[in-house]
């Protein structure tokens, strides 16, 4: 009975200096097991998936900085011998918040990250590629925190299925989208890289295959992702490969022209880690639709009409158009613009027959009036020379061969500085292959006529708003100056 | 009984005793750790090895070797002696200021430094060096500022699996290689490479492709790669060099791997530049063949410069190969300048083919528009004497055989100051014609300064109306005429 007394008074004493030396410790988090490197936790077999509470996680002063380091403050560590070469998966989808995965082999102090072994978020997800006896150390990090409830699962995973050009996922019809997942795939012996579009060599891809019965179709490729790019080849074999087409710009597709019976290869690369999918559409080429370009939209015959053909679609371009012009001319096919000139009033049926580098094609035809009106001054009658106080005629002539105009002429004085309008008259200019139409105005010169000594006349001929004369050239003269001399001395009264 | 009460009060006071040791604080201490001399430094006497120290207090000594770093504010001392020969990795750890790790061997004050053991701020914080058995080997943490608390490690690690060329490591093809140069040891018999004499601490890689193609054996890290030679053979001794690119350059090595044929392949650095490498052996890119040419508008009076070039990404430049003009001529890619003058206007296909050194085989074309716009002057007629206050004619001739053009005709007089002035102009369309030249006109009034003078020097030039375009062939633009006689009025 002493015995026992004095036993639990010793309990009861230890307990009681315990509690006075461990002070303020009873409510933290315990360090999880395999919080130290040394202590990582051995993954024996795959699949594996564990939960644990890791929010007592501590962070060595030699945990790797290479992945996130920044949002380090606690690490758990765990470890695994690979039993085979091949891709190994790890994740800590299904944890309470956000996580950051790394990977790396060696000896500590000495750790060497493993390649595209760096995961973060409220997913985290790594892939990475394993070498069979190389034991891999991961290493799983709260965001920001030391750690949380801990769901992490490492599981092998297969290569992508059409990883290989042997391989190439067919496709058959369109359109179609692909999300191909970057990180299960490789690069093989003897790929081509893309020639001018961003690179490829050492990033994984994936291939597709395909090919139409007929007839032939023009194919778009467009691929969406950081870094990525969609390359489409012809031939049977990766070293007889001929690049055809690529782009890597998400927002311009590429196009190629795929004839019945061949089959085309279109390749996906882009990094092995993506935090947005990769996404590769497919797609029948829209018809071709060109704009049709005409300068001057309403044209005469003085006009040198210039046609064009043009489309906002990059794989449109260059555009190459041949041209009827309806008046029995035609042009041959180019991708310049070309340019005709109409001798005869009209409406003319314009065809242009378009066709882009893949081969797409359309045909549109446009009316095209040609539309001349055309007055034009052939004589302008003023006098040699006056007197101050003389009243004199003077008439301008205007000939028209074409339209009935209500044509209107203006008649000017020379001032100083500006033409002041003298008068105005508007009549009738019949359509007649000769002869012309007068115009009369009369003028009293002045005696600052007089003074100046000299006065021009300028006549300008013009059409009723909205026409247009198209050759102006004729409608504005300006006459060599009339003397004008002061009156004769007056006789006295 | 007493006994009995006696012993179980021990462990109640054995339990309070290792309590009291944790309830004291880490007060700082006032002295340097023990091992802050080199004379006091802490003896490493198995592997692995490791310690967490407080080094705050530590100092430097006058002696303290500076082969590793010039400035040292403290350190403090490890001494290791192996049994046997090998590779060992010595860490630090630090929450703040990292300490730098230096190796020596010898006594106080006649030390040498273990080669490739210093770690500076490009290295990080391990090292990786060799060890003969007996030797002692003195290890200081060197402290460029302060010391802090450090966490250092000693341990054993194995030599590179692949060091010697009897086991050298299968590589897959295509593959990304990984490892540590401080591991790997110079191997007697081994041929220095042709670039890179220094390289000895190697490691070796064989291939045997399955068909023929072009290898290419590049770095992925950018900083310490090691030199990479690439040999044909079967033993040490009888290994042919194939290719060479330098240790600590952006080189890759490129070769053709000829199909059943064997390839070694060498990675190696000197020990101070002997790390951890990472390279690529893949199949080497295809190259981009083109052709340069200046001037890039040519016309047939130009000889033009013709540069051609590889497109290759691994930056290998034809050893040989031809460039063909598109006109029935062609010149060989020698290193000598090509240059070569077309004889009439066309567009050209101009194409280049060529051979890297490697064996690698490209060809380009370019497409050269060859335009040649040339009017000339000719028949400047000017009278040749003339009196005050006369007019007379001045003209000139444009003759124009290529294409029509707007030229401008501009008359100079050369004036008493020496430059020329500007008298008249005249643009006209001049229709390119085997024969028919177009006159320009011109009318000068002499003046009394020209009777003073004697004489009056013309001038006339000929261009063309637009910015865009300029003659090429100027030479015969310009002539001179003078009135040689000028006197007063009659």
């Amino acid at each position: 009975m002493l015995l026992t007394r004095a036993r639990i008074t010793a309990v009861a004493v230890a307990t009681a200096v315990l509690a006075v030396v461990v002070p303020g410790v009873a409510h933290a988090a315990t360090p999880p097991p395999n919080d130290d490197f040394d202590q990582a936790t051995a993954i024996t077999a795959l699949p594996f998936t564990t939960q644990q509470d890791t929010s007592g996680a501590t962070k060595a002063t030699d945990d790797p900085y290479w992945c996130q380091s920044n949002d380090v403050v606690g690490t758990v560590w765990f470890q695994y011998t690979a039993a085979e070469d091949g891709l190994l998966r790890a994740t800590s989808a299904g944890s309470d918040r956000s996580m950051i995965l790394s990977a790396f082999t060696g000896l500590r102090g000495d750790l060497r990250a493993v390649d595209n072994s760096c995961g973060t978020g409220t997913n985290a997800t790594m892939t990475i590629r394993a070498t069979a006896g190389t034991t891999y150390y991961f290493m799983v990090a709260g965001y920001d925190v030391p750690g949380g409830a801990l769901s992490f699962a490492v599981n092998q995973i297969p290569p992508a299925a059409n990883d290989n050009f042997a391989n190439a996922e067919p496709i058959t019809t369109l359109p179609q989208t692909r999300q191909p997942d970057l990180s299960t795939a490789s690069y093989e012996a003897d790929e081509p890289t893309s020639t001018g579009c961003y690179e490829s060599r050492g990033l994984p891809s994936v291939w597709y295959s395909y090919s139409t019965a007929g007839p032939a179709t023009s194919v778009t490729a467009k691929i969406d992702g950081t870094g990525s790019t969609v390359t489409v080849y012809s031939g049977n074999s990766l070293p007889e490969l001929k690049q055809l087409a690529c782009t890597s710009n998400f927002s311009q597709a590429t196009v190629f022209r795929a004839n019945p019976g061949a089959t085309y290869y279109i390749r996906v690369t882009g990094p092995y880690v993506n935090y947005q999918p990769i996404t590769l559409t497919l797609a029948e080429a829209p018809a071709l639709n060109p704009q049709l370009n005409i300068s001057p939209s309403y044209p005469t015959v003085y006009d040198n009409v210039s046609f064009s053909t043009s489309s906002w679609n990059s794989i449109d371009q260059p555009l190459t158009a041949s041209w009827d012009f309806g008046d029995g001319t035609t042009a041959p096919a180019t991708t310049a613009s070309v340019s005709h000139h109409y001798t005869v009033d009209g409406v003319y049926p314009v065809t242009v027959h378009a066709t882009s580098p893949d081969g797409r094609t359309s045909t549109q035809t446009t009316q095209l009036t040609v539309n001349t009106h055309d007055v034009g001054i052939t004589k302008f009658d003023v006098p040699t020379s006056a007197r101050d106080g003389q009243q004199k005629s003077i008439t301008v002539h205007v000939a028209n061969t074409r339209y009935p105009e209500q044509a209107t002429v203006v008649l000017y004085k020379s001032g100083n500085p500006y033409w002041t309008e003298v008068g105005r008259l508007t009549l009738t200019v019949p359509a007649r292959a000769k002869g012309a139409v007068s115009f009369p105005f009369a003028y009293t010169f002045t005696d600052d006529d007089a003074l100046a000594g000299k006065v021009t006349f300028r006549a300008v001929v013009e059409l009723p708003y909205p026409e247009q004369d198209a050759r102006p050239a004729d409608n504005e003269v300006i006459a060599i100056a009339t003397t004008v001399n002061p009156k004769t001395v007056s006789r006295a009264s | 009984m007493t006994l009995s009460i006696r012993r179980l009060c021990l462990p109640v006071i054995g339990l309070v005793a290792a309590a009291t040791v944790l309830l004291t604080p880490g007060v700082a201490n006032a002295a340097p750790p023990s091992n802050d001399d080199f004379d006091s430094a802490t003896a490493v006497t198995a592997l692995p090895f490791t310690t967490t120290q407080d080094n705050t207090q530590s100092t430097k000594a006058a002696d303290d070797p500076t082969s590793c770093y010039s400035w040292i504010a403290a350190s403090v001392w490890y001494d290791y002696t192996p049994s046997a020969d090998g590779v060992v990795l010595a860490t630090v750890a630090s929450t703040s200021n990292t300490p730098l790790i230096a190796a020596y061997t010898g006594t106080r004050g006649a030390l040498t430094p273990v080669p490739g053991a210093c770690t500076n701020f490009n290295t990080g914080t391990s090292s990786t060096f060799h060890v003969t058995a007996g030797t002692t080997y003195h290890i200081m943490l060197l402290f460029p500022y302060y010391g802090t608390q450090v966490t250092f490690g000693l341990q054993s690690v194995p030599p590179s699996p692949n060091d010697n060329f009897a086991s050298a490591t299968v590589a897959a093809f295509p593959s990304e290689q990984t490892g540590d140069l401080a591991r790997a040891s110079a191997e007697p018999g081994e041929a220095t490479p042709s670039c890179d004499a220094t390289a000895d601490r190697s490691v070796w890689y064989r291939y045997t492709p399955d068909r023929t193609r072009s290898v290419s054996v590049e770095r992925v890290a950018y900083y310490n790669s090691p030199a990479i030679t690439v040999y044909q053979g079967a033993s040490l001794g009888g290994l042919t060099e194939v290719d060479c690119a330098a240790s600590m350059s952006a080189a890759s090595a490129v070769f053709t791997a000829t199909v059943g044929q064997t390839y070694y392949i060498r990675l190696a650095a000197s020990v101070e530049n002997a790390a951890w490498f990472d390279v690529r052996i893949s199949t080497a890119p295809a190259l981009a063949p083109g052709v340069s040419a200046f001037p890039e508008q040519p016309s047939v009076y130009d000889n033009i410069t013709f540069t051609p070039y590889s497109g290759d990404s691994l930056g290998r430049q034809f050893v040989s190969g031809e460039v063909s003009f598109g006109d029935g001529t062609s010149a060989p890619i020698n290193g000598s300048p090509i240059q070569h003058q077309y004889t009439k206007d066309g567009q050209y296909q101009v194409s280049v083919s060529g051979t890297t050194n490697d064996g690698r085989t490209g060809s380009g074309v370019k497409t050269l528009k060859v335009e040649t716009h040339d009017v000339s002057l000719s028949d400047f007629t000017v009278p040749a004497s003339a009196r005050v206050d006369q007019t007379k004619s001045v003209k000139v001739s444009v003759a124009n055989t290529r294409y029509d053009e707007d030229v401008k005709v501009e008359l100079f007089r050369l004036s008493e100051n020496g430059y020329y002035q500007s008298v008249g102009a005249l643009t006209q369309r001049v229709v390119a014609s085997p024969d028919h030249k177009v006159e320009f006109p011109f009318a000068y009034t002499y003046t009394a300064a020209d009777a003073t003078a004697g004489k009056v020097t013309f001038q006339v030039v000929a261009s063309f109306g637009t910015w865009s375009e300029t003659d090429d062939h100027p030479q015969d633009n310009v002539l001179n005429g003078v009135t040689t006689s000028v006197r007063a009025k009659s």
